[in-house]
């Protein structure tokens, strides 16, 4: 007789069951691992799969993830086989090249595109049920093009898109009058990067419309925050080499909220047809409600002209963009 | 315009400070593993590399909305972890691929002559937890260099051994490591002692069950469990480069038990003079309160 036996009496055969809350991340990189430490961390989900294409490194992270078990509640497991991502309720892409130094940003946009040819397909093979979260960029193209390739309901491809951006100008915002982010409410929309949209006419503290209450802020200092936080991404490879740490904690409060139906807004990157005017199948960021369906709704803002004109700007660039993809 | 004050803003004292010393791997792995428990209301950062200590420090900034930490700080000047309630040493060389941790000694040694009298400086009552390796060997030397009474110097030492020890044994056995219960003690590395008689599930000893537990003898070769957690460092180092998040987990649950005063019992390293008839100053882990 095993120890095991000696020391269990089995009660019912342990059945290989469904995760009813699985998780799973393309991509074991150091934005792939922050998602997934965040993830296990906050106990969001009840299983976590990793894939990626170098096999050593894949096994490395799997395994230090699995020595702290202990510390953890969900089951993890990793291959390069995408059979382990079956029956996701999310999978999040982090998979992608970074832009090489001098490359044209066509290239990388073009290896990319061909990274998630492989990928999207078998995902959707093993998972057609899933919610995409994609977080390779360009958040907003590449989150077009899982949306082509997967052939999913828009309610189902979303991109992380300027979830992080809004939460770095919440931050900002925050450190400048000295209250939590938390209790400051401000977006930013549109195409994620340098031509992302922040509203001033909506944001406030406690209903207290911040506009209203210094025009100042609302126009040069404003300028100046937005600014910042578009940089900040730069900013911040420029000294450390990469950013992972506030993009995994934005992808988890996404994944929770998708997960547990919370029903919370998150400004993700989703097809905007029909909103805005917008009468193309175009991906960029609005605030939408997030729940197990993956988006329940958009929510709708009255923007101001300038606004409108910067958003329709996007609109136009990210087009000519999408036509010029081979798909 | 916004706010009518109400009570002055002065600089209350952070009442949980954790600070981080060494923002590598390791030393961030750390860091987040903290702040997701949200185990503290300050968090300093230290580094000698500037400019990596100072993206490290946006990163996570950047993600306040998500944390439950209002301040974060970083600077090579250890000025800024003044009154920290503890210290969590990671500063040093790591193992190379193949390389014993005992080979890192005189290396880290020459850094913590620097480090530790800064830290002591400025957080005179501070419970320091060192990881850098061999952290046993570097606990002792920061006992040494720092003056303080043996219970505030403690080394992550056996903790994670234990946990991996945990997870293969709940592996074997088809249950959570939580309620897989066996003990790593000693050297944190290639002198590690499975205490085998120990070695239970809900109070059943594994070793009654099984009188040649941890034997060459054993069909079910246990011995195997514990070879395993002396090479997972060295596995997870050839495979991926370096470890840091299951040393991070370990690092966070310390921290809790001593930020909250848990009276909980881990294995960590600690000044062992005067048990097992052990005569020297040596540290090593046994389980402690």
């Amino acid at each position: 007789m095993s120890l095991k036996n000696k020391l269990m009496h089995e009660v019912h055969a342990d059945t290989p069951m469904k995760a009813t809350s699985k998780v799973s991340i393309v991509g074991a990189g150091q934005v792939g691992m922050s998602c997934a430490i965040s993830i296990l961390q906050q106990h969001i989900a009840d299983e976590l799969a990793l894939v990626d294409r170098v096999a050593d490194k894949l096994r490395g992270e799997a395994l230090d993830l699995l020595h702290g078990s202990l510390f953890l509640k969900s089951k993890i497991s990793a291959d390069t086989d995408f059979l382990v991502t079956e029956d996701s309720k999310i999978c999040i892409i982090c998979a992608g090249v970074r832009q090489a130094v001098g490359e044209v940003k066509r290239r990388q946009l073009q290896k990319n595109i061909a990274i998630y040819k492989e990928i999207i397909p078998q995902l959707v093979k093993h998972s057609p049920n899933a919610v995409l979260l994609i977080v390779t960029n360009p958040v907003d193209i590449m989150t077009y093009v899982a949306w082509k390739l997967s052939g999913f309901p828009k309610h189902r491809v979303i991109g992380t898109g300027t979830d992080l951006d809004t939460a770095r100008f919440r931050f900002l915002l925050g450190a400048k009058l000295r209250i939590n982010p938390i209790s400051v409410h401000a977006y930013i929309i549109g195409e994620q990067g340098d031509e992302s949209v922040a509203i001033w006419s909506s944001a406030n503290v406690a209903g207290v419309n911040l506009e209203s209450l210094d025009e100042k802020l609302a126009n040069e200092q404003g300028d100046q925050i937005h600014k910042k936080v578009i940089e900040s991404t730069h900013d911040v490879i420029r000294l450390k080499g990469y950013t992972s740490w506030a993009i995994g904690l934005s992808v988890a409060s996404i994944v929770n909220a998708i997960l547990k139906n919370i029903r919370s807004i998150h400004l993700v990157s989703i097809n905007a047809k029909d909103e805005h005017n917008i009468t193309n199948d175009v991906f960029l960021s609005l605030p939408c409600v997030l729940g197990i369906t993956g988006v329940c709704g958009i929510l709708r803002q009255r923007l101001k002209e300038k606004e409108e004109t910067k958003l329709k700007n996007s609109v136009e660039n990210l087009l000519k963009i999408q036509r010029e993809i081979a798909l | 315009k916004l706010i009518t004050p109400v009570s002055r803003d002065g600089s209350e004292a952070s009442r949980n400070k954790v600070t981080v010393v060494g923002v590598g791997q390791v030393g961030m792995a750390c860091a987040v593993s903290i702040l997701l428990r949200e185990l503290t209301d300050e968090m300093a950062l230290v580094d000698v590399l500037e400019d990596k200590l100072k993206g490290e420090m946006m990163d996570l900034l950047h993600g306040s909305l998500f944390l439950k930490t209002p301040k974060i700080l970083a600077d090579k000047d250890y000025a800024i972890t003044a009154n920290s309630r503890v210290v969590v040493v990671t500063a040093g060389a790591r193992q190379q691929e193949g390389e014993s941790r005992l080979n890192l000694v005189q290396r880290n040694v020459n850094i913590f002559k620097f480090i530790i009298p800064q830290i002591v400086k400025y957080s005179p009552n501070c419970t320091l937890i060192v990881v850098s390796n061999p952290v046993d060997i570097l606990t002792y030397v920061t006992w040494k260099m720092s003056g303080f009474p043996k219970n505030r110097v403690i080394g992550s030492g056996c903790n994670l051994d234990s946990a991996r020890f945990r997870y293969l044994m709940a592996e074997k056995l088809g249950l959570h490591p939580s309620s897989c219960h066996g003990w790593v003690l000693g050297e944190h590395g290639d002198s590690s002692v499975p205490v085998w008689s120990g070695v239970n599930v809900a109070g059943v000893g594994l070793q009654q069950l099984s009188p040649d537990i941890g034997t060459a003898q054993d069909k079910e070769n246990w011995k195997d469990v514990h070879k395993m957690v002396v090479d997972s460092a060295y596995e997870v180092i050839k495979l991926k480069g370096y470890t840091n998040w299951a040393i991070g987990l370990s690092v966070a649950e310390l921290t809790e038990s001593i930020v909250k005063n848990l009276r909980r019992i881990h294995p960590v390293s600690t000044m062992v003079k005067g048990m097992y008839g052990i005569e020297d100053e040596v540290f090593l882990s046994l389980p402690c309160v």
